[in-house]
């Protein structure tokens, strides 16, 4: 009678135990089901407004180093702006608005920043309501953060360039050899440019630009600096990226919407039918 | 389980939550003592029971840290199903006939580090694989399973004493 007892409740332990596993896996593979988008938006919406009082205080104290580094954009964008004025012929008022070219630049504030896992996101307080959409990029005066992956009306939650899920276009020089460009795995301003053509040299030093061959960002973003070059598998090269922007020092970034995206999507589309 | 014990427990959930959200030790290191909360869950409880806490405290922390679902369950609910084998294993099967908490006090230091190491290294060597899902290398994969584990035993063993109804009477 024990023994049967015995037998019956190793027998709903091994049950409930496999149950519970299918039950995790299934959460955490399932990241493309509606529910797991739902389950993924209210723990951020949750983390968001933890965050965001959790942010206000340490903004508080670091105030002092984000005025110098806005006063230092502000100079260096002042000056592009002066620049741009003069070549164009127009004052520079009208170049300081937000949208430039086919391009909207919304700058937002990072609520959350995950850094120290494989697949690193981040947490902007603009949504939705602010005009956001999927699919937009996410940058600052030092280079690419990352692409806005879903958007709530007041947050947007983004993968960064930490995350092996990103990879960037990017060209080697402003004439350069255009190649991909992921995160390194495990640093904090290191990248990968990957299957780069072995009749290009790379110097160490060069810059690395986007190369603007997508919808996501625009070209001529500075990046970072070539490193290391070596040859893989006998026909491409590699070559290690320290990106200007360390992710470790993060507070504000831009979101760039394409406007032109819808349409450039549409072409797509019937190009492919 | 007394009062006490729910309250250190949430105490010290908290206190993993407020740590992994806000400390950044960089890729190579995580600091988890949730394997020694669930070894140390009072031993009257059943499997099924160890389980279902293993999962809600795994769900909970997901949701409050990662925002990934199940990264944390599914190692938890692993060191969880092996918690009488490791008990039995440690500290023989006198404890659980005897029905004794697991406690510094009675079983000593180092029977309690040995059965936090065994489940620590269960929670890490899994929770790294699925983590790195692919794009670490496994060599890297290791050192962070071997450094967590050899930083979150001693962290752990102290989890265990302030969990551990023994040792609160002891310095009453």
């Amino acid at each position: 009678m024990a023994d049967s007892r015995k037998r019956k409740s190793v027998v709903a332990a091994a049950a409930v135990f496999v149950i519970l596993e299918i039950a995790a896996i299934f959460m955490l593979s399932g990241s493309r089901s509606l529910q797991d988008i739902w389950i993924n938006k209210a723990s951020h919406r949750t983390l968001a407004t933890l965050w965001r009082s959790g942010e206000s205080v340490r903004n508080y104290f670091s105030l002092d180093k984000q005025n110098k580094s806005l006063t230092t954009d502000n100079l260096i964008l002042s000056a592009r702006i002066r620049e741009l004025g003069a070549e164009a012929g127009t004052p520079g008022k009208e170049l300081a608005d937000t949208v430039f070219g086919h391009f909207r630049y919304i700058p937002a504030t990072i609520v959350k920043m995950s850094r120290n896992t494989q697949h690193n996101y981040i947490i902007l307080d603009k949504g939705s309501a602010d005009g956001i959409r999927p699919q937009s990029g996410i940058i600052t005066s030092n280079g690419v953060v990352g692409v806005v992956h879903l958007v709530d009306e007041h947050y947007s939650y983004g993968i960064t360039l930490m995350n092996p899920m990103l990879s960037v276009s990017a060209r080697v020089g402003k004439a350069g050899p255009v190649a991909t460009l992921g995160w390194d795995g495990h640093s904090s301003n290191g990248a990968v440019l990957r299957n780069l053509p072995l009749h290009h040299s790379i110097a160490k030093g060069d810059t690395v630009w986007t190369s603007g061959f997508s919808s996501v960002f625009p070209n001529d973003i500075p990046i970072g600096v070539a490193d290391r070059v070596r040859m893989v598998d006998g026909s491409l090269n590699e070559a290690d990226v320290e990106l200007f922007q360390d992710f470790g020092a993060l507070r504000y970034v831009v979101i760039i919407d394409n406007l032109d995206r819808d349409e450039i999507s549409a072409l797509e589309k019937e190009a492919v039918q | 389980m007394t009062r006490r014990f729910v309250f250190t427990y949430l105490v010290l959930f908290a206190i993993q939550i407020v740590l992994a959200n806000y400390l950044n030790f960089g890729p190579y290191f995580i600091l988890c003592w949730f394997p020694a909360m669930i070894l140390c869950l009072p031993v009257t409880f059943s499997t099924v029971s160890v389980l279902l806490v293993a999962f809600v405290t795994g769900f909970v922390a997901d949701f409050l840290t990662t925002g990934t679902i199940g990264i944390t369950i599914i190692p938890l609910l692993v060191v969880a199903y092996s918690r009488n084998t490791v008990i039995r294993m440690v500290f023989g099967s006198e404890l659980l006939s005897r029905r004794e908490d697991v406690s510094i006090h009675k079983q000593g230091a180092a029977k309690v580090s040995l059965a936090l190491l065994i489940v620590s290294l269960v929670y890490f060597s899994i929770y790294a694989v699925i983590d790195a899902a692919g794009t670490y290398p496994a060599l890297l994969v290791l050192i962070r399973i071997a450094v967590s584990t050899l930083v979150s035993v001693p962290v752990s063993l102290y989890v265990v004493g302030v969990l551990s109804p023994r040792e609160a009477d002891r310095w009453r």
